[in-house]
């Protein structure tokens, strides 16, 4: 009995185990010739401007009325020289490490302050190893610990600025920023009593795809 | 005899047993060849592509392990609303797959604007299309991507790219060592339809 049941597996299977094998090899070249993989990053984004301060979702900006958020005070009656300097924390309160994180800055309503590239306001960026300290106001700020700079001197309006290595690209991470602008010496009269409002924008990108 | 009797029959349900296993081997084969000519091979014509999906920024639309079709889409005609593949202009330059949300520029070499329909803001760029065609997806299959991860994962590829192979080819050797009088019309019929 148990002959006659394994006489017919030995002749007739080899076709059904064949089968069964070139399945997988089939399956296997297939899936070795299929397709390209296709990103869709997740790409978050915070905003925050000198009137409104608004919500996070991955990357969030410092509480405001305190050292972590001055971006929302604005300065008036500025001479030609004279220097703002404001402190904000960038946090990756997410659960992703990010590729990078760009600024983003827009004026609205708009004026020669913003549209003079030269003689227009200029932009710092500074970034301390601690929470900078803070006095005033006017707003002052100095670093206990090392500073970094983090973007040169250059017109206060651009798109997609690169903030470079932030401690924020890893979740959890939190960066004290300093933006520092100043409306330069050599401001003629054309920029007097003029008005911007400006909004900074910092974006982040998901890092890119990995095995997990 | 009785216990001839029972022998037969129990060879009979083996027999039916067999058969049903060789039908379930001829549906799977007939699967993997589908597969291979769809995902593998049909793609080469260059009428549509298979992409797999890797990260969720698209859902519900389409979730990571599905596989979009995608096919090509002349660049004049991208419209917003459409969901196109294209690599990005930053980083990396990997394909992604995103809906286009605004048309800032048209013409051959649209600039476009891309969102994830589950991100909240668009992609920190705008992509200005270049090439002959975009890629527009079609139609998704859902987990197919799984299934082919899964294949690809070293242990399993090296399993069915290189071991079934050598046992489909050791098999073959062993069959033509064989004596030919009683394996031959048996060795026929279960070859002609894997050959």
């Amino acid at each position: 009995m148990i002959s006659s049941f394994l006489r017919r597996p030995r002749r007739q299977p080899s076709g059904t185990t064949k089968k069964l094998i070139a399945t997988l090899a089939i399956l296997g070249a297939a899936a070795s010739i299929a397709g390209l993989g296709t990103y869709a990053t997740f790409t978050s984004s915070t905003s925050q401007s000198h009137a409104i301060s608004s919500g996070t979702v991955t990357i969030a900006l410092g509480a405001t009325g305190a050292a972590t958020n001055r971006l929302n005070i604005g300065a008036s009656a500025l001479a030609p020289g004279d220097t703002i300097q404001r402190s904000v924390d960038l946090t990756n309160s997410g659960s992703l490490d990010l590729a990078s994180v760009t600024l983003t800055t827009t004026a609205s309503p708009s004026s020669l302050l913003d549209t003079d590239a030269t003689n227009g306001l200029q932009m710092v960026i500074d970034k301390c190893s601690v929470a900078w300290t803070e006095s005033g106001p006017p707003y002052t700020y100095t670093c206990g610990g090392s500073t970094t700079s983090l973007v040169a001197s250059r017109a206060v309006i651009g798109s997609g600025i690169s903030l470079g290595s932030l401690a924020a690209l890893t979740a959890g991470g939190t960066d004290h920023m300093r933006v520092t602008l100043t409306l330069p010496s050599g401001a003629g009269n054309t920029l007097q009593n003029q008005s911007s409002t400006i909004s900074y924008a910092f974006t982040g990108t998901q890092r890119a795809a990995t095995n997990k | 005899m009785p216990a001839g009797i029972s022998s037969t029959g129990r060879s009979a349900a083996g027999a039916a047993l067999l058969r049903c296993v060789d039908l379930l081997a001829r549906a799977a084969l007939a699967v993997a060849c589908v597969a291979l000519v769809g995902l593998g091979l049909l793609p080469r014509t260059g009428l549509y592509r298979p992409v797999t999906v890797l990260s969720g920024s698209m859902a519900p639309a389409f979730s990571p392990g599905d596989v979009v079709v995608v096919t090509p889409e002349p660049l004049r005609s991208v419209r917003v609303g459409q969901i196109i593949s294209y690599r990005i202009p930053v980083g990396d330059h990997h394909v992604q797959t995103h809906r286009v949300t605004k048309i800032i520029r048209g013409g051959p070499h649209p600039v476009v604007r891309t969102k994830g329909d589950a991100n909240n803001t668009a992609d920190p760029w705008r992509a200005e299309l270049h090439g002959t065609t975009a890629w527009r997806v079609r139609t998704v299959l859902p987990r197919v991507g799984w299934v082919i991860f899964w294949f690809r994962s070293p242990l399993v590829h090296s399993l069915t790219v290189l071991l079934a192979p050598l046992l489909l080819a050791l098999i073959a050797v062993a069959q033509i060592w064989r004596r030919p009088e009683k394996t031959r019309p048996e060795a026929i019929a279960d070859a002609s339809p894997t050959a």
